[in-house]
């Protein structure tokens, strides 16, 4: 197990750095920062000067090598937009990130579970085919659309929530972590039904069944566990996802997080913030995805790890 | 547990509803030219934004879904648009479920650094921001429809491999496959008859998940500018462009984005059918 | 706030477990329950949280206002947007009032001691928010760091005639040119000409000046939230008296129909940047008001690359802007919010003359010119759009069925915001592309044409010597009359020659609370100072 932790540790790393070169490459061939940081009407002798005292003329391959040793020492670089340092710009909004993301995730895992779980054991049920359609809005509607229409309602009309901000603590929260909370309950819902389906007509299951346990009792002391193991990974994804910022919910409610600094960042071609924001990000989807892995062999010890 | 013969709608509602729904929004895209009312690009500035209604307009039309910002017909923009959102999600959800179909496989099965390898290549992908992804296409190629499958490609693999490799870790352990390896079978052969089946539901079921999404992509990069041209109606444009008229023009976003709602379960039902007719030992 | 944040995870972690509890329904009752157990926290967290801004209207006299776009920094040297936040913490040597006038800000008074230098009086008696003494010192110094060529200022531009502050006595300064330059005392109005002080700035460097400023404004600076607020709180030893708003709140809010939103339920008090179709919910929303700035934002165009063909030919410029109903485009996409126009220079601008009414709607003639010119048949091209204007691109699908009756067939393209800045500077852009130009705060010909009809300049696909020539002598010109012919002569001439087709400004909408007295200015300005609250 520890020779398999090291193993991963040192695969998030070349990942964690695959990333980051991927994207310090593309971005360089996405377009001019300099255009973008003067005015409208600056001349081609000012973007010039600029560029050059901004570095970036030399050829790419010089810049990616400053770009690492400046990493090795520490120095995730400056935002040519906020003209700060980088990795504080992010660390400052990926708290309200991680709020919403956990609420969110929360959200999907409960409605998912319970719903999911109902849906395989009564199936065909009424209540089946009602959480049928539930999914398949929650996994089609157009996000905004949704966002929109929340504010609509429970804002403007009904007064319960605010608007938007992030000054209200968890009254703030709740109708974008809802809205964003839709598409990975939907996507819950669906695995731990088949998933549990799956696992029901396993005979250990039938054993248990025919031995005169109830259908729920089975259910609930040995079947939820093992279904459970691939809603992890889809948990763990969408989970990911969130911490990776969600840039349309967090402009529509104006959510201070760290998907509206890295869109802000691209559509900038902040190059030092776009870089710094994606090693925030793989790092943490590596994290994410590295503790997936480690709980799989605690719900599975079939799972082993070599 | 003999399955029975004959057709049972009970069991079989999900296939008879998708299929028909699947199977109406496929025929009246196919057949648009016949179809729809009104050339969709035909713009009349004197007939904008009316409220669906089988009312005739001033003019004698009539626009059942009402009309855009630019009196277009909102009804044949739907019916033209499907013609294109449908080809570039099925082309996107075939070409994303191929390679991660193929690499989950490789990966679950082999094991040792190959799994590292594709796992790793798998992190790198989501860390990157799809938007900026798009953003760099857009910016180096120009906008096509081409682009628009290969960035929806691009960043809907992993989810297909992912669940594979999971799948097949799980698989892999059976006393089958351990047979079948004594027996000296072949490792592709493995891969294909043996693991293969027992993947693939997963795999129809990702691919239901990912058609919506896929669609729902092609929208959020309309809406940012990295879509099909404007030129041509999508249902993702139409959503996008009708945002803004949310609250003064509710059935410009409404539409497009019902009959997204309708097609993607059309396709979930037809899914989970096929899920279950594969799968016959469900029969809890 | 770390505490707030903790409290906040843990409240969703209880919420979620709650929730886990007594759902056993359906999904959408897991919602309901989720809305109406925290309905009951809201009381409580509206207790605590005395700093948030969730009551507008609660006799503090706070004013909070939403825009589009959080600041990027507060140092007004360094902006990457405008002004109208840091203007409410800096003062400038001159300001306007609210016809737009240039009024005594912190010089009382200045004058020309000859073509190339300008003498200003200051305001004595002025301290900075931290206790410093504003003298000529001050003024020098806060010239000198944004014209230093190693600054690279991004805003250097808008002063780049002046080439030195001399200080001569300590409330006097001259402000020397390098070329006659009329417009000094309105480019002394407008950033980065705000006056910052020199000790504190030496102290904290621009970093610190950008994240806690200091200035002699009517606000002195509270906290910024990034992309959440930026908080100030009235200067109550202001030099023109204390402001009768004690705070103002600038919030981001990115999406229009959630800023809109907001202001109808109360949550904030002014709504900057409204787009025509919230117009309507403003409109019919009780205690809060539309305020109109018509024709007060840019001068929206389609330029043509005229030095290839065939917008090379006068005759073809001239037809394309016959083929085009204006009027029916503003009036049905843009349901009137711009003002129909041939003029180029806007009509709060100095050097506007009068309204010029060059092409009517007539088809029949623009295909007669076509034919004159050589194309009866029409040609084919492309136009680029960028969604920096108001709906660009549905204003370019009906300007492409226009053009496509005469025979033109255009292929509409539109462009990522941030490619089209690199692209049209640097002249990739197609041979029509859309742009739109305006004289921003400086309110002069000048600002509003220069750029885009010089043919040295980056932004302009015209090339006319005559043109040239006038641009460059109005630009130095001390005498007001001449300009102002210059200016006439200039405009009749680009409507005769047409490169570019001519559309309309845009007007600009702001949605305020019935409770604040106060309209948007054509400066763009939103000086918290001039507002009273009923």
């Amino acid at each position: 197990m520890a020779k398999y932790v090291l193993k991963r540790v040192f695969g998030s790393l070349i990942a964690i750095l695959g990333a980051a070169t991927v994207v310090f490459f593309m971005i360089r061939i996405s377009g001019d920062p300099v255009r973008l940081m003067l005015p409208v009407e600056a001349s081609e002798e000012q973007v010039a000067a600029l560029r050059d005292s901004l570095g970036y003329n030399d050829p790419v391959i010089v810049q990616y090598g400053r770009y690492l040793l400046d990493l090795l020492h520490g120095d995730f670089g400056t935002s040519l937009h906020y003209n700060a340092p980088a990795l504080p710009l992010i660390l400052e909004r990926l708290p309200a990130t991680i709020e919403l993301a956990v609420m969110a995730i929360a959200f999907a895992t409960v409605i998912g579970l319970i719903a999911g779980t109902i849906a395989a054991v009564r199936r065909n049920g009424p209540f089946d085919v009602v959480s049928n359609v539930f999914v398949m809005f929650g996994q089609s509607v157009p996000v905004f659309w949704l966002s929109i229409l929340l504010i609509l309602l429970f804002s403007v009309t009904l007064k319960i929530f605010p608007t938007s901000g992030a000054d209200q603590g968890i009254m703030s929260m709740i109708l974008p972590a809802f809205a964003l909370s839709c598409y990975p309950a939907a996507t819950i819902t669906r695995l731990m039904r088949s998933s549990l389906l799956d696992v029901m007509s396993q005979d250990y299951i039938r054993t248990a069944r025919a031995k005169g346990f109830s259908k729920w009792r089975v259910v609930i002391f040995q079947a939820i566990k093992n279904a459970f193991i691939p809603v992890i990974t889809v948990i763990g994804m969408e989970f990911g996802t969130l911490l990776g910022g969600a840039v349309v919910t967090e402009t529509i409610f104006a959510w201070p997080g760290i998907g509206r600094l890295m869109i802000q960042a691209v559509n900038n071609r902040d190059f030092p913030l776009v870089q710094a924001c994606v090693l925030v990000i793989s790092f943490i989807f590596v994290l994410v995805n590295f503790i997936v892995d480690i709980s799989y062999s605690l719900f599975d010890p079939r799972i082993k790890y070599r | 547990m003999k399955r029975k013969i004959g057709f049972n709608f009970r069991r079989n509602w999900r296939a008879v509803v998708g299929g028909v729904l699947f199977i109406t929004v496929v025929l009246v895209s196919l057949f648009a030219n016949l179809i729809a009312p009104y050339d969709p690009l035909e713009i009349n500035l004197a007939n904008v934004l009316r409220a669906p209604s089988f009312e005739p307009a001033p003019d004698g039309t009539v626009h059942i879904f009402g009309t855009d910002q630019l009196g277009r017909d909102v009804l044949s923009r739907i019916i033209f648009g499907g013609q294109t959102s449908l080809t570039v999600g099925i082309c996107a959800v075939a070409l994303a479920g191929i390679i991660g179909v193929t690499l989950g496989m490789v990966a679950g099965f082999y094991g040792g650094w190959i799994d590292a390898l594709i796992m790793r290549l798998a992190d790198i992908q989501l860390a990157i921001p799809s938007i900026l992804l798009a953003i760099v296409m857009v910016a180096v190629t120009g906008k096509s429809l081409v682009n628009i499958v290969i960035v929806l490609a691009i960043t809907g693999w992993v989810q297909f491999a992912r669940v594979v490799r999971g799948n097949v870790l799980t698989i892999k352990e059976m006393e089958y496959i351990d047979a079948a390896r004594c027996m000296g079978v072949s490792h592709f052969k493995i891969l294909f008859r043996h693991i293969f089946p027992n993947v693939f539901f997963s795999v129809i079921i990702i691919a239901t998940l990912q058609m919506a999404r896929m669609i729902l992509m092609e929208a959020s990069l309309s809406f940012l500018g990295m879509g099909a041209n404007i030129s041509v109606p999508t249902w993702g444009n139409m959503i996008s462009e009708g945002r803004n008229y949310i609250t003064s023009a509710w059935w410009l976003c409404t539409v497009p984005g019902l009959v997204i709602v309708v097609v993607i379960i059309g396709i979930n039902l037809l899914g989970d059918w096929l899920r279950d007719f594969l799968d016959p030992k469900l029969k809890f | 706030m770390k505490k707030k944040r903790l409290l906040a995870l843990a409240t969703a972690a209880a919420l979620a477990l709650a929730l886990a509890g007594c759902s056993g329904g359906t999904s959408s009752s897991g919602f309901d329950s989720s809305s109406a157990s925290s309905d009951g926290a809201s009381i409580s967290s509206n207790g605590t949280s005395g700093t948030s801004a969730d009551t507008a209207d609660d006799g503090d006299s706070t004013v909070i206002i939403g825009r589009a776009y959080d600041v990027a920094g507060l140092d007004p040297g360094f902006l990457k947007e405008n002004a109208q936040v840091v203007d409410n913490i800096y003062d400038r040597l001159v300001m306007r009032d609210e016809e737009m006038n240039l009024v005594p800000g912190l010089a009382t008074e200045w004058s020309q001691v000859n073509d190339t230098t300008w003498e200003f009086k200051l305001r004595e008696g002025v301290k900075f928010h931290n206790g410093e003494d504003f003298n000529a010192d001050a003024v020098k110094y806060s010239i000198d760091r944004v014209i230093d060529p190693e600054a690279n200022s991004p805003t250097y531009s808008y002063i780049k005639t002046v080439e030195s502050v001399e200080v001569i006595d300590e409330y006097t300064v001259y402000v020397h040119t390098t070329t006659a330059d009329p417009l000094i005392p309105a480019r002394f109005c407008r950033y980065p000409t705000e006056i910052v002080p020199p000790k504190y700035t030496e102290e904290v460097g621009q970093q610190g000046l950008s994240e806690n400023p200091v200035g002699t404004g009517p606000y002195k600076f509270v906290s910024w939230t990034k992309d959440e607020q930026v908080v100030l709180e009235a200067n109550e030893d202001y030099w023109d008296g204390a402001p009768e708003v004690k705070k103002v709140i600038f919030r981001s809010i990115p999406e229009t129909s959630t800023r809109v939103s907001a202001l109808i339920t109360g949550e904030i008090d002014i709504a900057v940047g409204v787009t025509p179709d919230e117009v309507s919910r403003i409109e019919s929303s009780d205690g809060i008001h539309l305020s109109t700035v018509e024709a007060g934002g840019n001068t929206v165009y389609v330029g043509l690359k005229c030095e290839e063909a065939p917008f090379d030919n006068k005759l073809v410029r001239q037809a394309m802007n016959y083929a085009i109903d204006v009027d029916a485009i503003v009036t049905n996409i843009l349901g009137g919010a711009a003002k129909v126009t041939d003029n180029i220079i806007g009509e709060k601008d100095f050097g506007y003359s009068e309204p010029l009414d060059g092409y009517e709607y007539n088809p029949e003639k623009a295909k007669e010119l076509l034919a004159e010119a050589g194309y009866p048949d029409g040609f084919s091209c492309t136009v680029d759009t960028v969604n920096w204007y108001l709906k660009c691109d549905d204003v370019a699908q009906a300007i492409a069925a226009y053009l496509g009756q005469v025979g033109i067939t255009v292929t509409v393209n539109p462009v990522e915001s941030s490619v089209y800045r690199t692209s049209v500077p640097s002249g990739e852009q197609s041979p029509m592309y859309f742009l739109g130009w305006s004289s921003t705060n400086t309110l002069d010909a000048d600002a509003a044409i220069y750029s885009v009809l010089h043919s040295s300049d980056s932004y302009s696909t015209y090339n006319n010597p005559e043109i040239d020539a006038k641009l460059d002598e109005a630009r130095s010109c001390m005498d007001e009359t001449k300009r102002a012919e210059l200016y006439s002569e200039i405009e009749k001439t680009v409507l005769e020659e047409a490169p570019r087709i001519f559309l309309y400004k845009e007007n600009k909408y702001y949605g305020v609370s019935d409770g604040v007295k106060w309209e948007g200015r054509v400066d763009d300005a939103i000086p918290v100072a001039t507002m009273s609250l009923s």
